[in-house]
């Protein structure tokens, strides 16, 4: 596996992410400082059991602040697992996840959740919880045992209904919803958590078209309109481009190239770590991806 | 013209939660109220019928007499002598079995309904499994072998059965957690653990009895794991009081926290909980809640499994509304149950675990028909 990086564009953009490589230099760090990155893993080690081989082996990925970061690959890439990694769900074997330039690890559970949501991949409410409750529970960081819910709290959940545009479902259960608008319930409920940064993993799977671009929407407004920071594991290389400012490609748990879509997703990519024979054009909106067909892969190369 | 009825409703609803919004109490609702008022009055109906109607007896206007009998209710001598035990030699037979049997069995009724109904509550949500209960979690059985082992060869620790019932239930539910745990459980693995592991603490419970010899520890054995309230009085309700209390305010007080693990063990960790830690201390607060019912009138199955689906069914699956609603809903059951145990079959009382037993199984039933993805709550 070769990274497909040239130094230049890196250097121009200002992003040190580099497959497999050591540690960021001090000096790469203070040419940087003015954008310094919201989110960063340090050479972050990652695996389930100490006996398999790590999943996600010694990679350094920055997320640019209030952008919207992508993070793809083929399946067993190795990216819910980073997002997993970056949320406190798996602890690091090695390496670092730092939050503004701070480790995760030094962050209290609940300071963690002010900071950062999650929206897993399969969530579950009870049936009979009303929308309203359910975002109603993004409020739990920032609550005590006994507080009781105050006006900044009802502030954000309106704020939260609001900017995912689910006002109408305020009261509905949970239960009578479409796969598409619990989708969206979640969401909001993240966002009454009030974090500054999001993590989404795969949130428009299992989505009808229409949800799914209804989705996409709606993260892209998280950076535009409020400056949320987004991480967003996304199946779909085309909804990746569409949404992102910034994209990861990850390929057998490394870094296989980062930097904005347009400069990150090739025909190169999309064989080498797809496996794909695809056509990527570059048209009045955005750019476009044609996949042709499967590529047999060559055994000998992987050695 | 329907987005601006719409738009109204909305504001119209919004400054309505604004208003609720200032109290602790902004989700006590109409349906809850209802239906803790519903069951307080069956509760004291069946309460009255249960105090009025028995062997000895004792005509009604006699039995309503004692009830409110100034000689007793005005004096607080008499009533701390019947509460914390004394000289009562002053008072009637009649005034004796109302106020020494018949009242402290309805008491007790009430005590171990709102036990068991908190319990399986608690259990329902740390387990995120409708089908979890004392019963069927195993720790009714755990804590039924404990008191029975107790009786059986220690008799001489027969005052600290409450404390052995709480570490038998304990050991138990790890048990069937142990058994049940393959990288996370599922509801169908937690009950066929509670299945395994209450069929062999049953078997022990029965082997038990050969080692017991005498005739009376037998009988008595066997109200314990039978469940009975027969034979209930001040003595259980100064047992069961202070638990009672102690699980009533721990488990209003994680309400929050079981609301939070109803999203799932992700979800609940990414809002900064720390999941172990709060299903560690809930299911110890619902152990201690099931091993104080099974000290005071052994294992009594099912309601600490109908209860919780009866009132989420009614007020919905918040658990401050339902943990309330299962305060209120548990006694109304027991007692109900209790009245019919002692009164059904005239001249015979059955061990009020039967009759929950009968109530019960049926309606497990219901839920497995009923329910297509069996038990996920």
């Amino acid at each position: 596996m070769i990274g497909k990086l040239s130094l230049e564009t890196l250097t121009e953009r200002g992003i040190t992410e580099e497959p497999g490589w050591g540690p960021v230099s001090s000096d790469d760090t203070a040419t940087r400082s003015e954008q310094r990155d919201h989110i960063e893993c340090r050479d972050l080690v990652l695996e389930y059991n100490a006996s398999d081989e790590p999943v996600v082996d010694g990679e350094t990925i920055g997320v640019p602040k209030g952008k919207v970061t992508a993070l793809v690959g083929p399946n067993g890439s190795g990216k819910s697992t980073l997002l997993r990694g970056v949320a406190r769900e798996l602890e690091p074997t090695d390496g670092h996840v730092l939050l503004d330039g701070t480790d995760i690890g030094s962050y209290s559970r609940k300071e963690l959740a002010r900071e950062l949501g999650l929206l897993s991949q399969h969530n579950v409410a009870p049936e009979l919880l009303t929308v309203e409750d359910l975002v109603r529970h993004g409020r739990y960081p920032h609550r005590r045992l006994f507080d009781t819910m105050t006006d900044s709290d009802w502030q954000a959940i309106d704020w939260a209904i609001d900017t995912v545009g689910i006002d109408h479902l305020r009261d509905r259960d949970v239960g009578s919803l479409s796969g598409g608008q619990t989708q969206l319930a979640w969401i909001a409920m993240v966002l009454a958590q009030e974090p500054r940064a999001m993590l989404l993993d795969e949130p428009t799977t299992y989505l009808d078209l229409r949800h799914q671009i209804r989705l996409l929407e709606v993260i892209r407004s998280l950076s535009d309109d409020v400056d949320m920071t987004v991480v967003v594991v996304l199946h779909d290389i085309s909804q990746a481009v569409r949404v992102c400012d910034h994209l990861v490609a990850l390929e057998d748990g490394a870094v296989y190239d980062s930097g904005p879509p347009a400069a990150v997703v090739t025909e190169e990519l999309m064989a080498e770590v797809f496996g794909v024979d695809t056509r990527v054009e570059s048209g009045p909106d955005g750019l476009q991806i044609h996949p042709i067909g499967e590529i047999e892969r060559t055994t000998g190369e992987d050695c | 013209m329907s987005e601006k009825t719409g738009e109204y409703g909305r504001q119209q609803a919004h400054a309505d939660r604004r208003v609720g919004s200032g109290g602790r109490l902004e989700w006590i609702d109409g349906t809850l109220i209802l239906l803790c008022v519903a069951s307080l009055a069956v509760t004291v109906g069946a309460g009255a019928i249960q105090v009025t109607f028995g062997d000895y007896s004792v005509s009604i206007t006699a039995v309503w007499g004692i009830i409110f009998d100034p000689a007793v209710l005005a004096s607080p001598t008499t009533l701390y002598a019947l509460v914390f035990g004394g000289d009562l030699t002053h008072l009637t037979t009649e005034s004796l079995i109302v106020w020494t049997q018949r009242i402290p069995r309805v008491l007790v009724a009430v005590f171990v309904g709102m036990n068991l109904a908190l319990s399986g509550a608690i259990f329902q949500a740390v387990t995120r499994n409708e089908l979890a209960s004392p019963y069927i979690l195993g720790v009714s059985s755990g804590a039924g072998l404990a008191v029975l082992l107790t009786l059986a060869i220690f008799g001489g620790l027969a005052a600290y059965i409450p404390l052995f019932a709480a570490l038998g239930g304990a050991l138990a539910f790890f048990l069937v957690y142990a058994i049940a745990w393959n990288g996370g459980t599922s509801p169908v693995r937690l009950v066929l653990a509670g299945v395994i592991v209450s069929t062999i603490f049953g078997s022990l419970q029965t082997g038990l009895y050969f080692f017991i010899d005498d005739l009376g520890t037998v009988q008595e054995a066997l109200a314990w794991t039978t469940g009975t309230l027969s034979g209930s009085d001040w003595s259980e309700i100064r047992l069961i009081v202070p638990w009672t209390l102690l699980t009533v305010v721990l488990s209003i007080a994680g309400a929050r926290q079981l609301n939070v693990l109803l999203l799932g063990e992700r979800t609940a960790r990414s809002l900064g909980m720390s999941v172990e830690r709060a299903r560690f201390g809930l299911s110890a607060v619902a152990i201690v809640a099931a091993s104080a019912s099974v000290a005071v009138a052994g294992i009594i199955g099912f309601v600490g499994l109908i209860v919780p689906h009866i009132v989420r069914t009614i007020v919905g699956s918040d658990y401050r509304a339902l943990l309330v609603g299962c305060l209120f809903v548990g006694p109304a059951l027991l007692v109900v149950a209790d009245v019919l145990a002692r009164l059904a079959i005239s001249g015979s009382q059955l061990p009020v675990g039967i009759l929950t037993g009968l109530i019960g199984g049926p309606y497990f039933l219901y839920l497995m028909k009923r329910k297509q993805n069996l038990g996920e709550l």
